[in-house]
């Protein structure tokens, strides 16, 4: 009887509000590293203002441009040949099968900047390159740094994309294969219609992931003289030796690259969850 | 004598060491409503699933509306079909899965227009046409333009018998089609079954429903170990069981059912 007064009292009470105390005294931690390390940055020898003058020069620019032609063009390649080689993998066949899995142990064992440098003195192995019915070439005319560029990022780019399909496709329910063939499909049409469809809905992040270090891979490209942000910094501070001012400004176009990049993938995630849930 | 709609003679299949069919032969007429039962392993599915060109059979033959399944003659001998023909073999038959497999990216009418659009090459607005008009068939046509993940496990599997009717074959496989769903939707997946056995389609229905079979089949084929033990029009099946195994197996069910 008394247990139930006091819990009616109880019920009278006003509530107080939990104190997040070690989340409080964390943040203020964080906020004074965060206040040196600006502070840090602000008087340290860097002339902000010749930040703000190569920000938008031409040659940066020209970097910016190239730097994204290169994403873009080396993840198409790594998207076109990954698709393939995730189909091989998942082949009934065992040539396909074998095929793409020595592809995706090469090229996923082999640094990306080691394969750059291959493909850019590609002219040691192949002095000559012959193109049936239209002529002979010198590989080194060839081989130019767009070109090895876009073969060293996409193919090793394809290895990657090859495993997080295979992944995809192989989350699809064996069941939509099956009602897919019932209703008289071949392999081709149930894989672009019935099967792609739901698997691209699951690599979508994996792949706005792969994009996002696709962009900064391309500074590698750098190494083999292709003309992207990084690049183009670099020969202004060889001539003026401004090298953190312009290390900050190819930074930051890295950044406002990949921040635009994040709603794009937000946008086609919502694209494709067609019929996910009610 | 008219040509059965399928004739299955000698039919094997095992999966590794492990035998399902065992020798399956089978004349079904057109037109005629036939259940198979039997219990979990007897090989019902496989034989379905055969049938359906799901599965490849080791041994056997299986001939639908005149056409000799997965093989062809040439030379004097049987050659397999390639992949192409076989897609097509596979239109002869509409297939109704156990999880309804309904295309989850598609809304319920875009599951009944993709066979006969994209794999037909009918122009999509007559499709739309039959399309609504089976749904309605179906009692579904109030949801045409839902998600499967919208639509509850009954509504699910009339939109899959929808889409499997659109491709208008003249044989309907049914794996258990009820097993997946709750009590309440069994009868209107049953009900739309029946209406489809009284519209003349040759029917063949894997199922654990004894009431549906009692009803609505004409022959019941009772499978055990991989061969058809009991074949006997449905009549005869439940008052007259010859087989010891299938009494066992019909007292079983029914004392399950009445105790449930």
């Amino acid at each position: 009887m008394t247990r139930t007064t006091e819990s009616s009292r109880l019920l009278a009470l006003p509530r107080g509000r939990h104190i997040a105390w070690t989340q409080i005294a964390s943040g203020v931690v964080l906020l004074a590293l965060c206040a040196w390390i600006i502070h840090a940055f602000a008087v340290g020898q860097i002339e902000w203002r010749y930040v703000g003058q190569f920000l938008f020069v031409p040659s940066i620019l020209r970097g910016v441009g190239a730097t994204l032609l290169m994403a873009v063009c080396a993840m198409a390649l790594g998207m076109v040949a990954g698709i393939i080689l995730a189909l091989g993998r998942l082949s009934t066949a065992w040539l396909p099968r074998i095929v793409s899995g020595l592809y995706v142990w090469l090229f996923r064992g082999v640094p990306v900047i080691l394969q750059l440098l291959i493909w850019f003195n590609l002219a040691l192995i192949f002095p000559h390159v012959t193109l049936p019915g239209i002529g002979s070439y010198r590989t080194v005319d060839l081989m130019t740094p767009f070109l090895s560029a876009l073969f060293g990022l996409g193919l090793n780019q394809a290895a990657y994309i090859a495993e997080i399909f295979r992944a995809g496709f192989q989350s699809v329910d064996r069941g939509q294969y099956e009602a897919a063939s019932a209703i008289g499909m071949t392999r081709l049409t149930a894989m672009r219609r019935i099967i792609f469809p739901q698997a691209f809905r699951t690599v979508i992040p994996p792949l706005g992931n792969e994009f996002i270090n696709m962009i900064k891979l391309t500074s590698l490209a750098s190494l083999i003289q292709y003309p992207e942000v990084l690049h183009n910094a670099e020969t202004i501070y060889y001539a003026n030796t401004r090298v953190i001012e312009l290390l900050i400004v190819a930074g930051f176009w890295y950044l406002a690259a990949v921040t635009v990049l994040s709603p794009l993938q937000h946008l086609l995630e919502r694209r494709f969850s067609r019929g996910k849930s009610a | 004598m008219t040509e059965p709609a399928i004739w299955i003679r000698n039919l094997h299949k095992s999966f590794g060491a492990n035998p399902v069919l065992r020798g399956v032969s089978l004349d079904i007429p057109p037109g005629q409503v036939v259940c198979v039962l039997g219990g979990s392993g007897s090989g019902k599915t496989t034989l379905l699933r055969c049938i359906a060109q799901l599965e490849t059979a080791e041994d056997g033959l299986i001939v639908m509306s005149g056409e000799l399944l997965g093989h062809q003659e040439r030379n004097g001998r049987l050659v397999p079909r390639n992949a192409r023909d076989i897609a097509r073999q596979r239109r002869l038959a509409g297939m109704v899965f156990q999880r309804f497999n309904l295309f989850p990216h598609m809304t319920a009418l875009e599951n009944v227009m993709e066979g006969p659009v994209r794999v037909q090459k009918r122009p999509a607005a007559d499709v739309k046409h039959e399309a609504l008009e089976l749904l309605r068939s179906v009692g579904m046509e109030h949801r045409a333009n839902h998600y499967p993940a919208q639509l509850s496990g009954g509504q699910q599997q009339r939109v899959a018998i929808a889409r499997a009717l659109a491709l208008k074959p003249a044989v309907m496989l049914f794996d258990e089609p009820t097993s997946a769903l709750d009590p309440e939707s069994v009868g209107d997946v049953l009900a739309v079954m029946q209406s489809v056995a009284a519209s003349g389609v040759t029917m063949l229905v894997v199922t654990h429903e004894l009431s549906f079979a009692r009803e609505v089949a004409d022959r019941i084929l009772f499978m055990d170990g991989g061969v058809i033990l009991e074949d006997a029009p449905t009549a005869d099946f439940f008052g007259t069981p010859r087989e010891e195994r299938t009494r066992a197996f019909l007292a079983a069910v029914l004392g399950q059912k009445s105790t449930a």
